[in-house]
């Protein structure tokens, strides 16, 4: 039953990605951003699928047991509020702006021959180590559930995201996160109820879990106390930057829009994630008190087991691949336009057509959806440590230049530069180090913010005033005129 | 002639820093010893922060249109 339903959900991922094809193949607007109509519901939808993966859902109820509910809540608290942050400080601007990626947005601000490079090869490093982590995810829900080995459902879960990726461009990764996404709170939802019914008790069982697990209780005991601000921190920026989210902004109807569904889908998450922490974590105490918590990702999956069906641990079984295949898709297209649209027509061959694009993007997630796979058969432990280390570079390189660009009209390209590359090696060196779990974006971040805004300081000799002016002149239009015109379009 | 950088709303300037009030306050070390139903009140006010922030930000959002 539950090899039948993951099957059936593969096929319905593809059927998806075809019928995309037939509207995406001959226009990079529509095969980057899906033609940037994609209104309200549909995003918050895609948002959640985006932002909850493999760490998010299948590794949070054994994450708590393992490292204690103040750490488990500052890694999960960030997103949410970095969605927060995003819609105030970038969302606005960059749709506006009406690209398609986060190079995008450096080159209009800053037109640098410099960062026309950097940021999209940035891009593709951060995204590919969030990719492997997510891919070591689907291997382990798929094989845990299916009884296949690790390799097995490695490639055919690889397989199956790559292709629907490449046939069918942004647009197919919508329309399969909204699947994703409704499939992914519904078994949520359904699964805390579940929990919640066969724990007994509530009272009961959460003095027992406290006392079966005293790190739950304790604040800044499982890690330094600059492991837990790191890892919010972390995520309350990086969303800001997360290339896949702000392919999601550029494709949204309006402003407005765009804002609404970053926090609807926050919202959302953040109910998800109570469930997991009131009831799930609980319960998981409750019904497996021999659970083993060095492994942590599986402990979602046993508890699962133990209270669902077949029929709903097949269902869950999509659900959580669901959560995980959204992500990755989104970041697989955030590093095939780095490629093709960014580096191919931004650098290599800028007189290229749109078709050509297209393909030349197609192909480049065939090589790095296989690398991806290539990397993830020795994959590194603890999943969610990982990908929250590849969003860090990120934060580290790219929030201070894109805030302070948007913000403080006296940035320089020199400064933007200094900061971007500054604040990805120190991040480098410090993850290199022995530093306490996630504290490295707070050397990272704030050096990228101090010397973005000292070299823009040296640096502001007004060579850069006829960029920035282009640049503001993309921000003045107004956003009611805006909305008039599009409300007018038909919503996907 | 420059064009204006733009500008935040005192809405949001208020929503950015109600976040960074409350998560100053939950990683403050001096709390570190209060509990409630037995977790620490760290973990408490992140999960509402999770919460309470999107809220915030939604009213924001929806109150944008004339923006």
């Amino acid at each position: 039953m539950t090899l039948m339903i993951v099957l059936g959900y593969f096929l319905v991922l593809i059927a998806i990605g075809m019928v995309a094809y037939r509207r995406v193949r001959n226009s990079t607007d529509e095969f980057f951003v899906a033609g940037r109509s994609l209104g309200t519901f549909v995003n918050s939808w895609a948002f959640i699928a985006s932002l909850a993966s493999g760490g998010s859902v299948m590794a949070s109820v054994g994450s708590a047991l393992a490292l204690g509910f103040p750490f488990a809540a500052a890694l999960v608290a960030g997103a949410p509020v970095g969605f927060v942050v995003a819609s105030v400080l970038v969302a606005r601007p960059l749709r506006k702006l009406g690209k398609y990626t986060v190079p995008d947005f450096f080159n209009s601000r800053f037109n640098s021959p410099m960062m026309r490079v950097v940021v999209p090869v940035l891009v593709v490093i951060a995204s590919s180590a969030y990719i492997v982590s997510q891919l070591k995810g689907s291997a382990i829900v798929a094989g845990h559930l299916l009884g296949w080995d690790y390799q097995t459902a490695l490639w055919v879960a690889g397989v199956v995201f790559v292709l629907y990726v490449s046939i069918g461009g942004f647009l197919s990764v919508t329309w399969n996160d909204i699947f994703q996404g409704i499939l992914l709170f519904s078994c949520m939802v359904g699964l805390g109820v579940a929990a919640f019914s066969a724990m007994g008790d509530f009272p009961t069982a959460w003095n027992a879990t406290l006392e079966a697990y005293p790190a739950l209780t304790g604040a800044a005991d499982a890690h330094s106390v600059w492991s837990y601000v790191g890892a919010f921190l972390t995520w309350a920026t990086a969303i800001s930057v997360l290339p896949h989210v702000i392919m999601r902004v550029y494709s949204a109807r309006n402003v407005r829009s765009a804002r609404v569904s970053l926090n609807t889908a926050m919202l959302l998450y953040g109910v998800m994630m109570l469930i997991v922490a009131i009831v799930l974590v609980p319960a998981a105490a409750t019904l497996l008190p021999n659970a083993d918590i060095t492994d942590p990702d599986a402990i979602f999956l046993t508890l699962a087991d133990r209270v669902f069906g077949p029929l709903g641990q097949g269902v869950l079984a999509a659900a959580v691949l669901a959560a995980i295949m959204s992500t990755t898709a989104g970041l697989l297209m955030a590093c095939n336009s780095a490629i093709g649209h960014d580096l191919y027509r931004g650098i290599l061959r800028p007189q290229a057509g749109q078709k050509e694009v297209i393909r030349v993007t197609q192909a480049a997630t065939w090589v790095v959806g296989i690398l991806c796979i290539l990397l993830a058969i020795n994959p590194p432990e603890f999943l969610i440590v990982l990908y929250t280390a590849a969003v860090a570079l990120l934060a580290s390189a790219f929030f201070a230049p894109m805030v302070l660009g948007i913000w403080w009209r006296r940035t320089t390209a020199a400064g933007a530069g200094s900061g971007m590359i500054g604040g990805a090696v120190l991040f480098g060196i410090a993850f290199a180090m022995d530093l306490p779990t996630s504290s490295e974006v707070l050397i990272g971040l704030p050096a990228s913010f101090l010397l973005t805004v000292a070299v823009s300081l040296v640096t502001s000799s007004g060579r850069d005033d006829d960029v920035r002016d282009a640049w503001l002149a993309t921000q003045e239009a107004d956003e009611t005129d805006e909305e008039a015109a599009t409300d007018a379009e038909p919503t996907r | 002639m420059s064009r204006p950088t733009p500008t935040a709303t005192r809405g949001e300037i208020g929503l950015l820093s109600g976040i960074t009030v409350l998560a100053a306050i939950a990683f403050t070390p001096l709390f570190d010893s209060i509990e409630i139903a037995g977790v620490a009140l760290i973990a408490w006010l992140l999960w509402f922060t999770m919460i309470a922030a999107p809220v915030g930000g939604l009213i924001l959002a929806l109150r944008s249109k004339g923006d």
